[in-house]
């Protein structure tokens, strides 16, 4: 059989490829021989799915909007003085009514934040 | 969990080619043989079935990872027979029971899979990574320390904005590249990264010439650098992306008896 060989191309461009552009290329890619008995050792789509968890990173994430963090208290210290802000907001609100604040009203949160 | 061992299979290519690649380390180190029927081989080699359990258990995938080896091995085997010729590469996880289960796939599909490699002769795949520049001009995500609650609202409607914005430039830039390299090859195809990334867009491109595809890449590339859409083009690789399945769907005869097809 005479096929034009179709590898003249320099090596180099091949160089930097991450587990992750691989993983992209190949991962679910490939000649599938339908109906073959074939000892089905791996479900592919399941371990796609696993992947493409496992390697988005935070930044990525962050771009498909899961950035919940950012509001975090614990993690995320402009949430915590937006907290303590909040608090004390309220705290004016409930003396400038002239009522008390209400004892169920102060979160876990809040009480957190205002010790910062 | 599994046990014992079966035949994994890399990449189906032209035999003769392929018969130099006897003994070459696949996955696990173990020597890689080819599997010949015709003038096909298959290339394989022994793999241990538990290892592919325990990647299904998996809570992380490293760089260090067996399955990281493993890919890596897939993917050396797969480009070491390109660089020997046309070549069929085979989804990663394949394996047969035994080697003569291997030939008897070959036999019954030597039609069907030398057409398809002589359909895919003299052309490789190569990957262009479409990524959008975050802009320098955008106002920062991150609120200043002030604690405005205003201020902080602004901010963030401002890089939603912002980020929708780079979203339609990244659109509208993989369209023209589409567009404007189509002529200089023969299939396209555009995928979303796996890791759900959304500043990057893949065109997977099926060139017959490498040059002209590189010199057909530099007007597009200039065209666009300025508006902070970078193009990254690597290859060549085996044609992963432009397999036809059709060719090899399963074919049976009145006695429901597989067959080679006609």
């Amino acid at each position: 059989m005479t096929l034009p060989n179709s590898g003249n191309y320099p090596s180099a461009s091949r160089s930097g490829d991450t587990l992750a552009d691989l993983l992209e290329r190949i991962l679910d890619k490939g000649i599938v021989i339908a109906g073959d008995v074939v000892v089905n050792i791996l479900d592919i789509e399941l371990l796609t799915l696993k992947l493409r968890l496992l390697i988005a990173s935070v930044d990525t994430a962050k771009q498909m909007g899961i950035d919940w963090w950012q509001d975090d208290p614990f993690l995320s210290r402009d949430a915590r003085a937006l907290q303590q802000e909040n608090q004390q907001l309220r705290q004016r609100v409930y003396e400038l009514e002239g009522t008390a604040q209400p004892a169920g009203d102060t979160q876990p949160d809040d009480v957190r934040g205002a010790r910062e | 969990m599994t046990t014992g061992t079966g035949y994994y299979i890399y990449a189906i290519g032209d035999a003769e080619a392929l018969a130099e690649l006897d003994g070459i380390p696949g996955i696990d180190d173990t020597a890689v043989v080819p599997v010949t029927h015709g003038q096909l081989s298959a290339l394989t080699s022994v793999v241990h079935l538990d290892s592919f359990s325990t990647v299904q258990q998996a809570t992380a995938v490293t760089e260090t990872s067996w399955l990281a080896h493993a890919v890596r091995a897939h993917e050396r085997v797969a480009l070491q027979a390109l660089d020997r010729g046309p070549v069929l590469p085979m989804r990663f996880g394949t394996v047969y029971a035994r080697g003569a289960d291997v030939q008897d796939m070959l036999r019954r599909r030597h039609a069907a899979l030398l057409a398809e490699l002589h359909r895919l002769a003299g052309a490789t795949e190569w990957s262009l990574k479409v990524r959008i520049e975050q802009s320098t001009d955008q106002p920062a995500e991150a609120p200043s320390a002030a604690g405005s609650g205003t201020a902080w609202l602004l901010a963030r409607q401002a890089a939603l904005q912002a980020r929708s914005q780079r979203t339609d430039r990244l659109t509208e830039c993989v369209e023209q590249v589409r567009a404007e390299l189509a002529p200089q090859v023969r299939d396209i195809a555009v995928s979303r990264p796996l890791d759900g990334a959304t500043d990057t867009v893949r065109i997977w491109l099926l060139a017959d010439d490498a040059e002209r595809l590189a010199a057909a890449l530099e007007p597009v590339r200039a065209r666009w650098s300025p508006a902070g859409c970078t193009l990254e083009l690597t290859g060549p690789w085996p044609p992963y992306h432009f397999l036809r399945g059709d060719a090899l769907e399963p074919v049976t005869t009145p006695t429901g008896q597989p067959e080679v097809r006609p």
